[in-house]
């Protein structure tokens, strides 16, 4: 697994995790982040558990699991959620925050470790890295793309960390940042036209973001959009679409003949 | 890694077992209930014949019909207990999982160290299973130029394995035992099959004396040897996964306690 320092600044540090060449073909490419303030961490959807050997000893080199006081889950998705009983199960006193409407399904990934869940509340919340020093700001991205979500907005770097919104699927070897532009959306699009259900909770998050203003903006697949492509990004989101899928008649034919095969 | 790998193939080898007892154990339940009416047809049939032959058979009939009444609450427990299996096996297969998911973490710390620090030695040259070299694992001469921030994470990690091994021990032990109740169970059940079976012969006997119903007698007793006999194999393929779910539990155990 490669990692890299977005953000150093005195104290306060970001670092990304992510395209793993030793991963399994299957599983999906997926960014974790770790703030590291004044000494303490926070990460920021730790990644589903098959991965959880490389980026557990990858952030070793960054912090002492000690310092690790936080986990934020920004939605109920495996590839988010399904390490969190690895990672209170090594660090016990670790205060996870996810959204309130998953903490129920969430806890499915138990596996009998004590499993205790901070709910954020829908206007979402002030949550602290670690036991003193910064905090950082659960932004509400409700629908974009689960029905209880958030993206987590630093104001020390000015880095939103977004989730699943800019997510793309990418080559293992692109680069960390997003360079042109319009020739990466078409590693977003289809993501975006497939994965998220309302466009109108997706012009809300855009409108909230435009008030907050990031510097950067760091999806939890794909690339990092920094400088003008932060503009750029919103402003491609403002346009699209999404919650509109269709196959298109001849697929949906298609597929009819397959899920009416129980009617013979 | 092929410890690891090996160890990991034992487990779910040991739960597919426990899951296959569990659901032959089921399967049992409508042999008894078979054996049921095959006692209870018995009864009729004698009855129907009305002499002092038709008594003896009556009473032959009365003890099968007593052994559904015996054989049903073995199979309740036997069900049980493969139940209980099935669920403590599941149990120690996620503690399993766990160990493993943080051996490979400790595996892919101790290899960035040792690369980072030139060394020959991979994190295969350990015995991440052994609770011995997990307690002394940060003072290992070859990560001697290790930062103490790294021991560290070494100790916290290699911590938390030990206690998941202690406790996945029990678990083990625990499924061990409840694999020894499920054999006695099973012998007690072969008994009681035996019993149907002799039951059946001495019922064929009486009736071989019969100037008429002699057929249906033997339809019966035929019946009732397919049913002690469908019994019997469920029972030697249980037998047989208790064996094999034992060898794989003690490999385990004998893993993870040297």
């Amino acid at each position: 697994m490669k990692s890299e320092i977005i953000f150093e600044s005195g104290d306060h540090k970001w670092v990304v995790f992510g395209r793993d060449p030793q991963k399994k073909n299957e599983v999906i490419d997926t960014n974790e982040f770790v703030i590291i303030n004044n000494g303490e961490a926070m990460i920021l959807d730790p990644g589903g558990i098959e991965i959880f050997p490389q980026v557990l000893s990858e952030i070793t080199k960054y912090v002492s699991l000690e310092q690790i006081k936080t986990i934020f889950a920004s939605h109920q998705d495996p590839d988010i959620a399904s390490s969190l009983a690895m990672w209170l199960d090594l660090i016990p006193d670790i205060k996870i925050y996810c959204p309130w409407l998953w903490t129920g399904f969430l806890s499915h990934f138990g596996m009998g470790v004590n499993f205790t869940l901070n709910g954020i509340p829908d206007e979402g919340m002030e949550i602290k890295i670690g036991n003193q020093g910064s905090s950082v700001f659960a932004v509400p991205a409700h629908y974009c793309h689960s029905s209880g979500n958030y993206s987590i907005y630093d104001p020390k770097s000015r880095i939103l960390f977004s989730g699943d919104i800019g997510a793309a699927l990418i080559p293992i070897d692109y680069p960390l940042y997003v360079d042109d532009f319009a020739s990466h959306i078409k590693y977003m699009e289809k993501f975006h036209l497939r994965w998220m259900p309302s466009t109108q909770h997706l012009r809300s998050w855009v409108r909230r973001v435009r008030a907050i203003n990031p510097e950067v903006i760091a999806p939890q697949h794909g690339a990092i959009f920094a400088g003008a492509n932060v503009t750029k990004f919103l402003d491609w989101l403002d346009n699209l679409e999404v919650g509109k899928y269709e196959m298109g008649a001849e697929t949906t034919d298609i597929n009819k003949t397959i899920w009416l095969k129980w009617k013979k | 890694m092929n410890q690891l790998n090996k160890f990991r193939e034992d487990i779910s080898n040991v739960f597919k077992k426990g899951i296959k007892i569990l659901v032959l154990s089921r399967a049992l339940k409508s042999i008894s209930l078979d054996l049921k009416l095959l006692a209870v047809n018995g009864i009729v049939q004698a009855g129907k014949i009305g002499s002092a032959q038709g008594q003896s058979l009556i009473t032959l009939s009365g003890f099968l019909s007593d052994l559904p009444i015996q054989i049903a609450p073995e199979l309740e427990d036997l069900e049980s207990v493969s139940s209980d299996l099935a669920r403590q096996l599941t149990v120690t297969s996620i503690s399993i999982v766990r160990f493993l998911f943080y051996s490979n973490s400790l595996s892919s710390l101790l290899d960035d160290i040792l690369i980072a620090n030139k060394s020959s030695f991979r994190s295969t040259d350990f015995d991440l299973l052994n609770t011995q070299e997990l307690n002394k694992l940060s003072k290992n001469k070859l990560l001697e130029r290790t930062n103490q921030e790294e021991k560290k994470n070494i100790d916290l990690i290699a911590k938390v394995n030990i206690n998941i091994t202690y406790k996945s021990m029990d678990m083990l032990n625990k499924s061990l035992d409840l694999l020894s109740k499920a054999e006695q169970k099973i012998l007690n059940l072969k008994r009681n099959g035996f019993i149907a079976n002799y039951m059946g012969s001495n019922i064929l006997i009486e009736s071989s004396y019969l100037s008429t119903d002699q057929q249906s007698f033997i339809a019966l007793v035929t019946n009732i040897r397919n049913i002690v006999d469908r019994l019997n194999t469920n029972l030697d393929e249980m037998n047989n996964d208790i064996k094999a779910a034992q060898n794989y539990l003690k490999y385990i155990i004998m893993s993870i306690s040297n």
